[in-house]
């Protein structure tokens, strides 16, 4: 401090106080002042300002910022904006890069390494999963629209509930299944020896190479940008051709796969480690994940629903007699015990669980179609039938969809519901969407009513007692 | 030495320093020192309808240049949020899934008790958390506008949504065909196109070039999502 009152606080001659208060008490400054003990100026001290000449009024703030760089850790707090913006720091032509490379997997380059790893972000994952949720969504209610409508009349059933539940198994699958690999990443590299394995999420690399271990932010870039091919997917699984939905459920997913597999491939079997088999055991799970979403999104949204074609074709009544279609009931859903039974009696494994939701679609299509044709009084049935087929569905997607099975369940119990209701003649107000028609069932006759319904009873019954005490088994 | 005993010493509490004169004047409201007195009352004092008038003039105001989007300073600087509560209110209401369907169409079996739209809550999730998330991805890629500016500029161009949910309302009261369906589609997408292109207009100076897609998508994405509730809403 300048001795007398006479002098100005800023002493010209005096450089070490003029330094002080251009810096606004820059310590770093100070001390090298310090140790040094020269008046001079060392523009040396000074962090890297050619880097933000365009940044006038953040100048102080960056500099602040990169002098902490330069201290050698990044000092932002996780309750400040500026530390997720280093999560979205892309450009427009990187995302379209991204997006376009993650469904060609060429030979000769890794997805990962080129694109991702520089800068992985999270703009991709959290945007295409939630465009891929709606347009999975607004597609199967359309899909559905297209394939219902009988004539010119728009009764079109919009179903609001397939966007929370096309979320909630998009967003687990693109979230959750990323944490779960590189979990197993993470123990597999300990549980090795801790050599090469990455525990890192900042992505500090052990050799600072490229094929260094994958972290859990580019895990879920992979996977996020993965979901992309399904986006252009969906729309085309509305076009009502079975072989051209199966076309597309096995080419989406074999591509995106394969370029997911090809970019974690280093990372499940690094050079250094001798089990191949789990490590292609692993690559085939993931791959077989991959393969259950497609194929969920293929059964739950884009299926026709059970009341089909075969229906308009024949709206009116048809002449046949209550108990010659009571014997026909009977046969087919006997036909369907023993098609379920030698499908769920088969082995663990997706593959197996696949086939069973197929077998379980065309019994219960067929199912309907009878039922359908014998006219009025049997739409309980074809109601509890349905969602014994959805049950069956929707149970395999239990790891994806929780909501799901819980709807599944609660339909269920209204299926079992319904025939008792019927005797009745009771038109209840809760009603899943088994249809419940208590005036067009009282047309047929009160025997007749009864007597479906004892029938009715006792082959949901036996549906549901064979699922369940299978489902018992391999529980 | 105060002696405790002597209470007649009296002690002021206000020592006068002097040479200030009269210390004295009124409380006015910050803004109006300086106007006559007749003009300096706080907006406690003046009557309700004034108040009422005066935001009512700034909704409308903000609502005149969503249609004509010229001027940008209006919604900009002096934002409000009451235009986007008004529209998404009244979207959301007119959207919700009724319990009582009506109409009983004799070829379709399946008499539905809920026909399946949206709950009033899940239209007000959606525009609010969509409108909030939106403006966080502006901000994230490096947007200079603030949080709440962009919300209300979000919830203001939700204005020609509005207006092709009213002619849509108006179309379904006659009996559903091919055509009057193609009608509907037409106005939503005329409404979607609109206020994609109104939001891009006060929002579009906000990022640098090289990222301008990336953040003008979730804005596309935003209203085409609410287009969709408007246009599958078929139930009167």
């Amino acid at each position: 401090m300048a001795a007398s009152g006479k002098y100005a606080v800023l002493d010209i001659h005096d450089d070490e106080m003029d330094l002080q208060f251009q810096d606004f008490g820059n310590t770093r400054t100070q001390e090298e002042e310090v140790e040094k003990g020269t008046h001079t100026h060392h523009f040396t001290n000074f962090p890297d300002t050619h880097i933000d000449d365009d940044d006038d009024d953040d100048e102080m703030n960056n500099k602040q910022q990169q002098q902490q760089q330069q201290q050698g850790s990044v000092l932002l707090s996780p309750l400040s904006l500026q530390y997720y913006q280093t999560y979205f720091n892309v450009d427009s032509k990187q995302v379209l890069e991204r997006l376009i490379h993650s469904v060609l997997p060429k030979p000769g380059r890794n997805y990962l390494y080129m694109y991702i790893r520089p800068n992985p972000d999270l703009y991709g994952p959290f945007w295409i999963s939630l465009t891929l949720s709606f347009t999975t969504a607004i597609t199967g209610n359309l899909a559905n629209y297209l394939m219902t409508r009988p004539g010119d009349v728009h009764t079109w059933k919009y179903d609001f509930n397939k966007v929370t539940l096309a979320s909630s198994a998009i967003f687990a699958y693109a979230w959750l299944i990323p944490l779960c690999v590189y979990a197993l990443l993470w123990s597999r590299a300990r549980g090795g020896g801790g050599g090469g394995g990455g525990s890192d999420k900042t992505g500090v690399h052990s050799g600072g190479s490229p094929p260094g271990p994958v972290t859990l932010l580019e895990l879920i870039c992979l996977y996020g940008y993965s979901l992309s091919i399904f986006v252009p997917v969906s729309i085309l699984w509305m076009i009502p051709q079975p072989w051209l939905q199966w076309c597309l459920a096995i080419l989406a997913p074999v591509l995106s796969g394969g370029v997911l597999v090809r970019s974690i491939w280093p990372s499940l079997h690094p050079s250094n480690s001798t089990s191949k088999h789990v490590a292609l055991g692993l690559a085939t799970l993931i791959l077989l994940l991959h393969a259950t979403l497609a194929l969920g999104f293929m059964f739950y949204f884009f299926q026709p629903p059970p009341q089909s074609r075969s229906l308009l074709k024949s709206p009116e009544a048809s002449t046949v007699k209550p108990h010659e279609a009571l014997e026909a009931i009977a046969a087919t859903a006997a036909n369907v015990e023993d098609k379920i039974e030698k499908k769920f009696v088969a082995k663990l494994g997706e593959t197996e669980w696949k086939i069973g939701e197929k077998v379980g679609e065309k019994t219960g299509e067929k199912i309907g179609e009878k039922t359908r044709e014998t006219g009025g009084g049997k739409i309980g049935e074809t109601g509890a039938v349905e969602e014994v087929k959805r049950e069956a569905t929707e149970g395999k997607e239990a790891p994806n969809e929780t909501t799901g099975g819980n709807e599944a369940r609660k339909e269920a119990i209204g299926g079992n519901e319904a025939p008792i209701e019927t005797t009745g003649g009771n038109e209840t107000p809760k009603e899943a969407t088994g249809g419940n028609e208590g005036p067009k069932e009282a047309t047929g006759g009160n025997e007749a009513i009864e007597a479906t319904t004892v029938v009715k009873r006792e082959t949901i019954g036996g549906l549901t007692k064979q699922t369940e005490a299978h489902r018992v088994t391999e529980a | 030495m105060a002696d405790v005993d002597n209470t007649n010493i009296e002690i002021p509490d206000f020592v006068d320093p002097g040479g200030y004169g009269e210390v004295s004047g009124q409380m006015a409201v910050p803004g109006t020192v300086g106007k006559s007195e007749a003009e300096e009352y706080n907006t406690l004092d003046e009557p309700v309808r004034k108040t009422f008038m005066r935001d009512l003039n700034a909704v409308g105001t903000k609502f005149f240049h969503v249609l004509y989007p010229k001027e940008k300073k209006t919604l900009l600087k002096e934002w409000d949020l009451w235009g986007p509560l008004i529209l998404c209110t009244f979207i959301a209401m007119m959207v919700q899934g009724s319990q009582d369907v009506p109409k009983v169409i004799p070829e379709d079996p399946e008499i539905l008790k809920h026909d399946g739209g949206p709950e009033f809550a899940q239209v007000f999730v959606i525009v609010w958390l969509g409108a909030a998330v939106v403006t966080l991805n502006t901000k994230l890629l490096g947007g200079t506008i603030s949080f709440f500016q962009s919300v209300c500029v979000l919830g203001y161009c939700l204005l020609p949504p509005c207006f092709s949910l009213v002619f849509c309302r108006l179309i379904l009261l006659a009996e559903p065909n091919r055509f009057l369906f193609a009608i509907r589609f037409i106005a939503t997408c005329i409404g979607f196109v609109w206020a994609t292109f109104a939001a891009m207009v006060f929002l579009g100076d906000s990022q640098p070039s090289s990222r301008k897609a990336l953040a003008v998508y979730p804005i596309f994405f935003f209203y085409f999502v609410i287009s969709w509730l408007i246009i599958s809403h078929t139930n009167v």
